[in-house]
């Protein structure tokens, strides 16, 4: 092996290590019992199954898991379908009220969410939003559209007007030129639209704490958060919560990672 | 093919959306209890039983238990803000000065009665009135790790003033051991030593209390800074835990269930989640004691599995209702044996467990409601926690931190 080759692998090792310690600490957290003070960092002397069952049992981890998706698949299609659709007139069309409107767009990102979560809470209590599906999903679109918006519309800027105007002459409305012309040629930001909002609404618990107050209802974070008290802990339940939590998005990210990888890197060249 | 797919891909979002926009209403009436407790503590189970129970004899009604977990108080605050508030919930020592303006006063239900001259003082305001169902008492003196105490030499029941305490810890630190835990980085076991000092200093010290200085406004910021200055001897004699400013409480609780630590700078509830870690041990507690030999030890006693209603609740009515069927006395007891606390309710009784000795020993004892809660305006508990912290990282000096206290009080009493 030559020697570059080595200290590359060496270095990729030692990477992968240092990301999979989390990991292993909450394996040997959650399948020890709580009367077990060994070190964190030893293996159990025999597995312990409890924690995982107070996951499933008092947490309801596999059903938080089932309202995630609902909620990440649902608020992700929003975000890149409504993203886009938005995105393309501001690029297309350049006059002094799209600049305005794209100014306040990226203005809207740089204020901090929290910081308007009274008003926030106010009017989805107002308009029954709380602890409802399509209270959480308007909240979290919402906040993830600018960014969304703005990859776009720097996207589709790059993209020569020749086409449009082309469709234009072949009879196409502005919509069907969106439609048919446009929208194909989004996939690779598509890709990294989706992975930024997707992992950040599916891990999501500023808002998701607010907004969802039902058992009925909660997302992976609440789930794993209901195992923490002031006066009162269960590392072990968290963690097995945890760890059930983030199999999906492994198996997704794995599953989908040659698209992901594509799709960012075709979104970078351009 | 592709197009078979795309139709699968079209039927699985229709699902979504559906899922996700969809949702009919129930008819029953539906009551929500939150709780600021988590999952897996024995109250919580005990709550979620009642509400089972409750439910089955009164099929009309639901009762959504819900578990506020580690921000409940962050949840309260926010949903207070928005004046969108669950139909109940548990208050957690706060009935009286965060809470009472969004509850619905209890003094008139018919068990207000027999609510115990413990907690009495604890929840009841300047106009007699209170707020809350008291299902069991909180009654917080020092726990103590009776194997440690033992092997170290010490006699608990010796400790009658903080120079006594001191002496103890000074014992238990030569045996090997660590006199008193604390896990700072939760900042508010630093607001509970503080607590116990403070009592000390200001409430039980021989003839000179301060409490109505404090009630009046005035604020003793010379002895503040003794109250401040006992948790700096202890610092710098090292009495606390080398890790006092990193450590987490649950670290903290550990440390003490496994008989490696003295004391423990929180609340008896310490106790039950000790027991929990090392069912095999033998714990206890103290009262806290006198500032010197002519003052009182005391007890502080404050709110458990306290629950409120919420006075602009729709469903006020059924919400009372579901209180009065906690207040029965089994309900209550089975409460407060699940916290392993004294009841709240004089015609209950509970299994104190582990504890029941030490509450017969100090059932003479004198207890007062939580220093802060009873002498300091509204948003002085952020104060004792931060200057507390800062003390024990040595970025104050007690005479600093006492001067911080003073100007917060002055400015949070005018409010």
């Amino acid at each position: 092996m030559k020697k570059s080759n080595l200290i590359r692998n060496i270095v990729a090792v030692a990477a992968a290590a240092v990301h999979f310690v989390p990991f292993y600490i909450a394996i040997t957290v959650a399948l020890k019992p709580r009367t077990d003070f060994s070190s964190r960092w030893s293996l159990p002397s025999e597995i312990n199954l409890e924690n995982f069952a107070y996951a499933i049992n008092r947490a309801r981890i596999l059903d938080a898991m089932r309202d995630s998706a609902i909620i990440t698949v649902a608020s992700v299609l929003l975000v890149a379908l409504l993203g886009a659709m938005a995105a393309y007139p501001l690029a297309r069309m350049k006059n002094r009220f799209n600049a305005v409107i794209l100014k306040i767009v990226l203005g809207v990102m740089m204020i901090p969410p929290l910081s308007m979560l009274v008003p926030l809470v106010t009017l989805m209590s107002d308009i029954n939003g709380i602890s409802t599906y399509w209270g959480i999903i308007c909240v979290l679109v919402t906040f993830q559209l600018p960014l969304s918006i703005f990859m776009y519309s720097n996207f589709i800027e790059a993209i020569p007007r020749e086409l449009d105007e082309a469709a234009e002459i072949d009879g196409c409305s502005k919509f069907m030129i969106f439609y048919r012309i446009i929208l194909p040629l989004l996939k690779p930001v598509t890709a990294t639209v989706v992975i930024l909002t997707g992992v950040f609404i599916w891990n999501d618990y500023q808002f998701s704490l607010y907004i969802l107050q039902s058992p009925r209802l909660r997302v992976v974070t609440l789930a794993v958060s209901s195992f923490f008290g002031q006066s009162s802990s269960n590392l072990g339940a968290a963690a097995a919560c945890a760890l059930i939590a983030v199999v999906p998005v492994i198996v997704v990210y794995i599953a989908l990672q040659r698209y992901f990888v594509r799709g960012m890197i075709d979104s970078a060249g351009k | 093919m592709k197009q078979a797919l795309i139709a699968a891909a079209m039927v699985a979002l229709v699902a979504v959306f559906y899922f996700a926009f969809s949702g009919g209403k129930s008819d029953r009436t539906e009551l929500s209890l939150f709780l600021s407790m988590q999952a897996t503590e024995p109250a919580t189970l005990a709550f979620e039983a009642l509400a089972e129970e409750y439910m089955k004899a009164n099929p009309e009604v639901s009762v959504e238990v819900i578990v506020g977990g580690g921000d409940s108080e962050a949840i309260l605050k926010t949903k207070m803000a928005a004046n969108d508030l669950p139909d109940m919930w548990t208050t957690h020592d706060w009935s009286l000065m965060r809470y009472s303006e969004y509850l619905e006063p209890l003094t008139d239900q018919p068990w207000a009665k027999d609510v115990g001259s413990m907690i009495r003082p604890a929840i009841t305001g300047k106009d007699g009135k209170f707020y809350v169902l008291p299902m069991d008492v909180e009654v917080t003196g020092i726990p103590c790790n009776m194997t440690v105490l033992e092997k170290s030499g010490v006699d608990p029941d010796a400790i009658k003033t903080l120079d006594d305490l001191f002496a103890a810890c000074e014992k238990v630190k030569e045996a090997g051991f660590i006199p008193m835990v604390l896990g700072g980085k939760d900042i508010w076991p630093v607001g509970q030593f503080l607590l116990w000092t403070a009592f000390s200093e200001l409430v039980a010290d021989s003839g000179d209390s301060e409490t109505e200085n404090l009630v009046a406004g005035r604020f003793p910021e010379e002895k503040w800074v003794e109250v401040v200055g006992w948790m700096n001897r202890a610092k710098e004699r090292g009495y606390f835990n080398v890790d006092v400013v990193t450590s987490s409480y649950n670290d903290s609780v550990q440390t003490y269930a496994q008989d490696k630590a003295a004391f423990i700078v929180t609340a008896n509830y310490a106790v039950g989640e000790a027991l929990t870690f090392n069912p095999a041990g033998s714990f206890g507690f103290i009262p806290i004691p006198a500032a010197d030999e002519n003052g009182e030890v005391i007890l502080m006693t404050g709110e458990r599995a306290a629950v409120g209603v919420w006075k602009d609740s729709p469903r006020k009515a059924e919400a009372l209702k579901f209180i009065a069927f906690m207040a029965q006395p089994e309900n209550v007891s089975r409460m407060a044996t699940a916290g392993s606390n004294p009841t709240g309710l004089t015609n209950s009784t509970s299994d104190t467990g582990m504890l029941k000795p030490f509450y017969e020993k100090y059932a003479s004892v004198r207890t007062y409601p939580i220093f802060d809660r009873a002498y300091l305006p509204s948003g002085m508990w952020d104060t004792l926690c931060t200057t507390g912290a800062a003390v024990l990282a040595g970025s104050m000096t007690p005479e600093q931190a006492a001067e911080k206290t003073r100007g917060d009080f002055e400015k949070l009493y005018q409010q």
